[in-house]
């Protein structure tokens, strides 16, 4: 079956004074049908810029190359309608604030029906029934009543939940997921991402779960996909990962995040601060801040490494073990 | 005696609401941490508001080293008095720097209203700024130069600039990455050894909140729930409400 998603060397760059090197760095990933995909990055990491230029929408002036196909249509070269098809029909994003989603002095109900109606993918009745039976199974109390309510009376959980039955409404092969847990408060977090499991699980949607947070894709996500500075260092399945990152910034990313279940007081740091995109270095971009850095890795690009379940873009990591051992 | 002592600790906002903070009371040594943890809507940063003098509570007291005092008070105490007891670190250090003022600037302005000379502003500025781990780039630059985790660092100067008894750092790492919030809790760690200081944490965060707090209070709706040494309240919680925080947290379940 085709994937989903197909980067090939996806690039991105953005012609502007001062910015040396590209956005987003010859990305190369594929995505199954009916599978989620972690895409975990700090800020500077460029995984918001991929996650909306995986639906054709890029900055004004950015220059694209390579190839990019999602759900059957070619991204690059496809044309506006070719595009607006894309969206209308087969994906659907989520945002981190869902206030800014919804428009506030709609109802509800309207939000929710208002695009596939217009679009011409359902009728006003049929919408009304799929708003009803999405926020029935999004765990919402009172569907009918929330139907009739503002935004304002909704709580930022509930709200999100309307954003993500909003998102499903045109039943699309593709939701992206653009910290769309990030505002919520801990204990809302994990019921929206229970929800987003239980739909993946039972339904063939493929998701994008865009996150800064490593720990809260994992709980979510099939594979992992970790950006740095516009490249892809690693990807993989998620527990192995995990377990056992072949890059060394994964590494030292699990090891600054805090766990409940740690007892020493020191959290070891990640030296130094994401690459700027005033710099552009020969060859590893995490190489100024990597604990395992030779001389060879600044020498000519890294390419990926790996193999077709498990890849990464780094010479230090032999393809057996991990890099766990990584002394601070 | 306790730095800080709160007792009865009650805000009702409006008459026909439930109080935003109901019957709050816990101390924080000299030198000590204790981490305020709780959802939105919970009322811990009302409860911080009003140790720091800038809420006004429905009821109760706050002791210094036993004494009562009123930081809301303007009768009681000075600004500048209450600035010296108090301080706060807010999550986006955008709103606590001034745009228009070098980093540098900020810090020697601060020093300077508390009576500092040109000379010794500029000497202390120095310190405090080594002390947080800014060096003299940082120093001359703006906060729009700086990177998030820099900009904190140097609302963490500012703060400390006073000389301070009690820092309350609400949600004070959250914005940040987590390589760089690693970065500012050991920072946070480190100042809290040398230099004394006795830290107020706010946090949503249970997980960020075992590397720098000795006790914490877990707030629901204004009411404290459970409150205990950090350790053992995370590592056996009693209430139900603080169980579903931790079991919340992102890969609790998964690590067993």
């Amino acid at each position: 079956m085709n994937p989903v998603i197909q980067a090939t060397n996806f690039s991105l760059e953005l012609p502007q004074a001062g910015y040396e090197r590209p956005v987003l760095d010859r990305v190369t990933l594929g995505v199954k049908r009916g599978t989620t995909l972690g895409i975990v990055g700090e800020s500077g990491s460029g995984k918001s810029l991929l996650s909306k230029a995986l639906l054709g929408d890029v900055p004004d002036g950015a220059v694209v190359s390579g190839q990019l196909s999602v759900a059957g249509t070619d991204v690059i070269g496809g044309s506006s309608r070719e595009l607006r098809d894309l969206r209308q029909r087969h994906a659907s994003m989520v945002f981190q604030d869902p206030k800014a989603s919804v428009n506030p002095v709609h109802r509800i109900g309207d939000f929710l029906t208002e695009h596939v109606v217009k679009s011409g993918v359902m009728r006003r009745a049929q919408a009304h029934r799929r708003a009803l039976e999405l926020l029935t199974s999004l765990q919402l109390h009172d569907p009918s009543g929330v139907m009739h309510r503002y935004p304002s009376e909704l709580s930022g959980g509930m709200l999100q939940r309307v954003v993500i039955a909003a998102a499903l409404m045109n039943e699309p092969e593709l939701i992206i997921c653009d910290e769309a847990t990030t505002a919520l408060d801990v204990t809302t977090q994990a019921e929206i991402v229970q929800i987003l499991r239980r739909l993946t699980r039972d339904s063939s949607v493929t998701l994008v779960f865009v996150t800064h947070d490593l720990e809260l894709a994992g709980d979510l996500c099939d594979e992992l996909c970790v950006l740095y500075a516009g490249s892809v260092l690693e990807l993989g399945p998620t527990q192995e990962v995990l377990d056992a990152p072949k890059h060394p910034y994964t590494s030292a990313l699990l090891r600054s995040t805090p766990r409940l279940s740690d007892v020493k007081r020191v959290l070891p740091s990640i030296p130094g601060v994401v690459l700027p995109l005033t710099e552009n270095p020969t060859g590893c971009v995490f190489a100024d801040r990597c604990p395992l850095v030779m001389d060879e890795c600044r020498m000519a690009p890294i390419a990926m490494r790996g193999d077709d379940q498990w890849d990464w873009r780094c010479l230090t990591t032999a393809s057996t073990e991990g890099v766990q051992h990584v002394a601070h | 005696m306790s730095l800080i002592e709160v007792t009865g600790l009650t805000k009702q906002f409006s008459s026909n609401a439930d109080p935003a903070v109901d019957d709050v009371a816990f101390s924080i040594p000299h030198g000590g941490s204790l981490g305020l943890i709780g959802e939105s809507g919970s009322g811990k940063t009302t409860v911080a508001r009003m140790i720091l003098g800038v809420e006004v509570p429905t009821s109760g007291i706050v002791r210094s080293d036993g004494v009562e005092y009123e930081p809301w008070s303007r009768r009681a105490m000075n600004r500048r008095e209450r600035a010296k007891r108090t301080q706060i670190v807010f999550q986006d250090p955008y709103l606590s720097l001034n745009p228009k003022l070098t980093i540098g600037e900020s810090v020697e302005s601060v020093l300077r209203l508390h009576g500092a000379k040109r000379g010794a502003a500029e000497r202390q500025c120095d310190d405090l700024m080594a002390a947080v781990g800014l060096g003299k780039r940082e120093k001359e630059a703006l906060p729009r130069a700086l990177s998030g985790g820099q900009r904190q660092r140097a609302a963490i100067a500012r703060a400390l600039a006073v000389q301070p008894r009690l820092l309350i750092l609400d949600e004070a790492v959250a914005a940040l990455d987590v390589s760089v919030q690693a970065q500012i809790l050991n920072l946070l760690n480190e100042l809290r050894a040398e230099q004394g200081l006795a830290y107020l944490f706010i946090t949503h965060n249970l997980a960020v909140v075992r590397y720098v707090t000795d006790e914490a209070v877990v707030l629901q709706r204004g009411r404290v729930v459970e409150s205990g040494p950090t350790e053992t309240l995370l590592s056996n919680p009693h209430h139900e409400y603080t169980k579903q925080l931790i079991a919340s947290v992102p890969g609790t379940a998964r690590r067993g």
